[in-house]
Parts: structure tokens; C-alpha cells; sequence
């Protein structure tokens, strides 16, 4: 019985994680219908943005679920076992909860991202190779979110909606961010870096971008890193173990 | 009623005691909704509107969604699936309280207290973007779409309690079927777009769901898109919708007090 509940449940997550991909793609290709393009990218080209977004959305999930479960432990005092570990504290809590949904959903849209690639004849070694470091990039960049929002979980207890707003504000990166007018454009372009972390890899791909844009997104991501690390650094001083 | 009253305002007091919370929550929801803003009115830039609808009246639905969404679909209801799996519906069940009137008394409540915010952010939005917005003249139309609100808020209340009775069978795994139904939700409901632009077919058959009753059709109905026999029938199809889930929560909730072993307690 609790092995089906389990399954039900399962397939109940499985299903809505594909509803959220399939139904916002829909959406897309509604208003592609409209207007044949977005922001002057094709549909082909809208779409790869979609999957891309998806790919590294899907990965930072299944990577950095931790994160997710990291308040009862600040709360319930169980951070101190994490801590007296002979493991680094935050690699044990950034990676201590893996989830099988995502990566059974990450197949399909690994295909889908190939099969769209299959449409630019342009694409070459080369371009599919800074893709790639582009998306590890993006990665890094999702990695040093997490790591703030885990510090802001130490320092407030507050996880939960300081997730959601990532993940909301990440959510920019569905479409390209050439879309968006000034200023809102620069913010999630530099500031909130969803452009380096979604768009940039795609327009590299793309041959959209110059060598100098791509070595200073990589530059970026290593000082945003850089800075959530120190950020998690003074978070972990000030914590007082006060729950245990 | 002076019980359901104070449950209302404990309830109110317990959703405002971790003030970080409430905030974060609150720019999650702005965030939600600019999200959308940001999108339609960068789609719309050199275009006087899309599909059916002009520039103001789809900015003015897009709009709409932010303070309707926060009425509606505002509910303590999720806490009903905890309650039973965690069993402490037992100590509910002894005391001389309305399992269902106790639970509209908080969500009451919770939504009383989401309008205000959403009046004040909207109030803000309106001010800073100063978007164009469509100003309904008639009377008719702002009575029925409030009528529709109202309607909207009980389907949505019932259609949760259904799902919180799930963990009368199910009690270990409870937030699944949520998860689907608040992932269908945005989409199906016109939170990301007029329903009207998808092909006939497709939104005549949304039509027949409970989904649009949440956000599309009130708001159709005070931009003017919908008048005589198709508001009359529509409007049927979501007091239908409210009935048979009406009918089907105290079904629900019948069967389940007789499965329910009081687990965890």
C-alpha cells in the first residue's frame, strides 16, 4: 500500500513538472503564432531559449534540491550534526537531497534541445563547446543563488520565499531577455544576472556574442560566487546554534 | 458566529506573526505578476494589441489577475491535508466547531487581509508604470463580476478541500496531487493570458472546466466580452461547477471521517 501511495505520488509530480514545461512551451508558441517572432529571434530560435532555460532550471534542481530542506535544519538545531561532519558543510547541504523526478525529466529535454539544434545548420564544434561552458556558467550562477538564499535561511530562518522570488525572477530567462525594454532589461542582464545565466549561452551558441562579452559573463559568475561564498562565510559565524 | 469570528482573527494573527515571511510572500506575489506585466507589455511594443484584444484592455486583464488572484486563490485550506495526516483533526473533531465554517472563517480572513496588500501594490503599480487602464462604465457588468468573484472563491475553496481530503487515503503523500493541480492552475485558469486567444475548440472545452470560473471569466466579463446568452450560460456552467463540487466535498469528507485511523496522534 505504501509502496503504490508512493508511486501514485510519484507519477503525480513527474506529471505536473511536465505540465509546467509543456504548458508554458504552449504558451509560447501561442504568441509565436501571433507575431512569428520574439524579440527578433525565430521560433526555432525562441524555442532553444525555452529548452535551454529548462535544462539549467531542471539541472539546479536536481543538483541543488538541499537547499529546499535546509530551514528544519537551522531550525530544528540538526545543522550542528551537518556541521561537526568531516565534510564540507555546504557541499553536504547543497547536494544532501537528490531528486529522481528531475532527472527522469531532463532526458526529454536533452532530446528536444538536440533535436532543435538540428535545425541550425550554423551550429559548429566550436559554438556548441562555449554553449556548453556557458551552461556550466549558468550553473555556477544558480549554485551562487542557492548559497545566498542559504546564508538568508541562517540569518532570518526565511527559505521558502526567498526561493520562490529565484526562481520567479529566473523565470524572466523563459523568453529572451532582449525582450524586455530598459531597465528592466540591464537589471536581469547584469544585476540579477538571469541574462548571463540563461540567454547568454544561447546567443553564443548563436554566434551572437563577442569573445570579450563571453570572458566577462565567465568573470561575473566567478564574483558572484565569490561573493555568495563570503556571504555564506559570515552566515555560518553568526550562527548560533540556538535550536539545539 | 462569534466563534468563527475569532477564529478569523486568530487566523489573521497567525498568518502576520513572522513579518519577513508575510513580506517575502508579498514581493513574491508583485514578482509573479510583474513577471507576466513585463512580458505582455514588451511584447506589445509597437503593436495595438493581440488577437481580439486592444493594448489596454489585455494590459487591464494582466493587471486584474494581480489583485484577483490574491482574493481567490488565497486559502488556509492547504492546511486541511496536514491536519488529517498529521491527525490533529481529532482534536478538531471533539470541539463544538463547524469543520467548514471554521475553515471559510480563516480563509476569509486570509483573503481580507490579501486585498489590502493587493489594493496598496496595485495602487503602486498603477502610479509608477501608469499602464493604460480600462475603466468599465456600466453598473451591470461590475455587479455580475463581482457576483463572479464571489463564485469563484467557493469553487476554488471547494476544489482544495477535495484535495486535502486526499490525505484521508493517502496521508503520506498529500502535496502531489496539489503540486499538479497548482501547475495546471496558472495556465488554465488566464493567470499568463486572455483563455480567448487559444483556438475555438480548445478554449470552448476550457470552458467547460472549473478553471476559468478562477480569473478569466470574471474578468472577461468587466471588460465587456461577454454579454446575454453566452454570460448566462457560461455563468451557469460555473454555478454548476460550484454545486457539484459543493456536493462532492461533503461526500468527501463523509467517506473520509469513516476512513480516518487518527494517525500520528
Amino acid at each position: 500500500m505504501a509502496d503504490s501511495s508512493k508511486r501514485f505520488s510519484a507519477l503525480f509530480l513527474l506529471m505536473g513538472k511536465v505540465v509546467r514545461v509543456v504548458l508554458f512551451g504552449s504558451f509560447l508558441l501561442i504568441l509565436l503564432s501571433g507575431k512569428k517572432q520574439l524579440a527578433g529571434y525565430s521560433a526555432d530560435q525562441a524555442i532553444v531559449f525555452y529548452l535551454t532555460f529548462n535544462l539549467i532550471d531542471t539541472l539546479s534542481q536536481l543538483l541543488l534540491r538541499g537547499t529546499y530542506y535546509f530551514r528544519s535544519l537551522v531550525i530544528k538545531g540538526d545543522l550542528d550534526y551537518i556541521l561537526a561532519h568531516p565534510v564540507n558543510p555546504l557541499f553536504s547541504v547543497l547536494f544532501s537531497h537528490t531528486d529522481i523526478l528531475d532527472f527522469i525529466m531532463l532526458w526529454p529535454i536533452l532530446f528536444a534541445l538536440v533535436y532543435s539544434f538540428s535545425r541550425f545548420p550554423e551550429i559548429n564544434f566550436l559554438s556548441f563547446l562555449i554553449y556548453f561552458v556557458l551552461v556550466i556558467n549558468g550553473l555556477l550562477l544558480a549554485g551562487a543563488f542557492h548559497i545566498v538564499v542559504l546564508s538568508l535561511a541562517i540569518i532570518t530562518y526565511e527559505v521558502d520565499n526567498a526561493l520562490m522570488i529565484y526562481r520567479d525572477l529566473s523565470s524572466l530567462g523563459r523568453v529572451p531577455v532582449d525582450l524586455y525594454r530598459e531597465p528592466v532589461r540591464f537589471l536581469i542582464t547584469f544585476i540579477l544576472p538571469v541574462g548571463i545565466m540563461i540567454t547568454f549561452p544561447v546567443k553564443a551558441l548563436m554566434g551572437l556574442l563577442s569573445p570579450g562579452i563571453i570572458i566577462g559573463s565567465v568573470a561575473a559568475s566567478a564574483l558572484f560566487f565569490t561573493l555568495s561564498m563570503l556571504i555564506w562565510n559570515r552566515a555560518l559565524n553568526s550562527y548560533s546554534s540556538a535550536s539545539s | 458566529m462569534r466563534k468563527y469570528w475569532y477564529s478569523l482573527v486568530v487566523g489573521l494573527k497567525e498568518d502576520t506573526v513572522y513579518v519577513l515571511s508575510v513580506l517575502a510572500w508579498r514581493v513574491r506575489n508583485i514578482m509573479q505578476i510583474l513577471v507576466v506585466y513585463i512580458l505582455w507589455s514588451s511584447l506589445l511594443v509597437g503593436s495595438s494589441g493581440f488577437g481580439a484584444y486592444s493594448r489596454s484592455h489585455l494590459l487591464t486583464y494582466i493587471l486584474l489577475t494581480m489583485v484577483i488572484r490574491t482574493i481567490v486563490f488565497s486559502s488556509r485550506t492547504v492546511d486541511v491535508s496536514d491536519m488529517i495526516s498529521g491527525g490533529d483533526l481529532s482534536n478538531f473533531l471533539v470541539k463544538p466547531i463547524n469543520f467548514f465554517k471554521y475553515f471559510f472563517s480563516l480563509d476569509l480572513g486570509n483573503k481580507a487581509m490579501n486585498l489590502v496588500f493587493s489594493v496598496f501594490e496595485f495602487s503602486a503599480f498603477v502610479y509608477i508604470f501608469k499602464p493604460p487602464f480600462f475603466l468599465q462604465g456600466g453598473a451591470l457588468p461590475i455587479i455580475i463580476f463581482a457576483l463572479l468573484l464571489v463564485l469563484a472563491t467557493f469553487v476554488y475553496y471547494f476544489i482544495n478541500m477535495c484535495l486535502g481530503f486526499l490525505a484521508f487515503y493517502t496521508p503520506e503523500n498529500v502535496w502531489a496531487p496539489r503540486f499538479l493541480f497548482f501547475m495546471i492552475l496558472d495556465f488554465m485558469a488566464g493567470a499568463l493570458f486572455p483563455l480567448d486567444i487559444l483556438p475555438g475548440p480548445v478554449f470552448k472545452l476550457l470552458m467547460l472546466t472549473p478553471f476559468p470560473y478562477f480569473l478569466y471569466f470574471p474578468i472577461a466579463v468587466y471588460l465587456g466580452k461577454f454579454t446575454g446568452w453566452p454570460l448566462l450560460a457560461y455563468s451557469f456552467v460555473g454555478i454548476f461547477w460550484a454545486a457539484v463540487l459543493m456536493r462532492l466535498t461533503v461526500y468527501l469528507w463523509g467517506r473520509g471521517l469513516r476512513a480516518y485511523e487518527a494517525w500520528g496522534q
